[in-house]
């Protein structure tokens, strides 16, 4: 029954159908390549801005510690902190959707988060060793929270 | 063109497309490099523990200036630490505490602490850290002395 041209169009036909598939492995595969690639630059996005915003932290006169106009390298003067509270509005624009705050490790244990904007879940957390002072010295963490 | 010969060609562009298709799942490494941090990690904890004054000081020093009086010799006994009897002690003590509690909010599990005059060590204190491989932060430079700290994961 079956011709030669028919014995041909099936050849095609599964010709045809190979490659579909084979394109369609191919979207595919870009697909998962575009997803993996989209959330590593999320990340990488958010590590970036994490260490934008402590490097801001840790460098402006709103946070850091002076003394007769010397300043102290790696110190946040807690009550420019409490008193940043009220200013919160003002840095959106700047510290966008994050949450910045020290955490006294030594003596004491003591968190104070001075800005709070977080968002939903992902975030992504960076912390680093800075001296606290209220009129004496104390040994904390400076963590920077930076969300979606 | 021969049937045979459309065929290979036929082959030839199926095997194009399969190695275009693998070449998605190649994922190229993320550009930002923790390694950096680290270092800026162990520069700032170096900065804090040189900078920070104990409640126990001697009119209020900071470790940096106790660990410079290090050249004088401890006086008390060994239970009445004084910062002003006893600098070096109480800056290695404070150094321990300090170092420890910042080891447990980081990524890291070991230190290595030392401080040189003129290229002789003075001081030196460690956990889990001399002989390996570790992460330093810039040293500190205070008159002749130098201050270094390794971090170990």
């Amino acid at each position: 029954m079956s011709t030669k041209g028919q014995m041909e169009m099936m050849e095609t036909v599964i010709a045809l159908l190979v490659f579909l598939v084979l394109i369609v492995l191919g979207l595919v595969g870009y697909g998962y390549y575009m997803q993996g690639s989209i959330k590593d630059l999320k990340q990488d996005e958010q590590v970036e801005r994490s260490l934008l915003l402590m490097n801001y932290v840790l460098n402006s006169a709103e946070f850091q510690c002076s003394n007769n106009n010397i300043v102290k390298v790696n110190c946040v003067d807690m009550r420019k902190l409490v008193a940043f509270e009220n200013l919160r509005l003002d840095y959106r624009e700047l510290f966008g959707f994050s949450r910045i705050g020290v955490r006294e490790i030594h003596p004491g244990v003591e968190e104070v988060y001075f800005y709070d904007e977080s968002r939903g879940n992902d975030k992504f957390v960076r912390s680093v060793p800075v001296l606290i002072f209220e009129g004496n010295y104390r040994v904390g963490m400076l963590v920077v929270e930076v969300y979606e | 063109m021969k049937k045979g010969q459309t065929e290979i060609l036929g082959i030839v562009v199926v095997v194009v497309l399969i190695v275009l298709g693998l070449l998605f799942f190649i994922k190229s490494p993320s550009k930002v490099e923790t390694g950096n941090f680290e270092v800026i990690y162990a520069g700032n904890t170096l900065g804090v523990i040189l900078d920070y004054v104990p409640y126990n000081s001697c009119q209020e020093k900071n470790i940096g200036d106790l660990l410079r009086d290090c050249r004088f010799e401890c006086s008390a006994g060994d239970n009445t630490l004084d910062a002003c009897e006893c600098p070096c002690e109480v800056a290695k003590e404070e150094i321990n505490d300090v170092l420890g509690k910042i080891l447990e909010e980081g990524n890291f599990r070991g230190y290595y602490f030392d401080g040189v005059k003129y290229g002789n060590s003075f001081i030196e204190l460690e956990e889990n850290c001399k002989d390996r491989v570790g992460i330093f932060g810039p040293a500190y430079f205070v008159g002749s002395y130098e201050f270094r700290l390794k971090l170990c994961k």
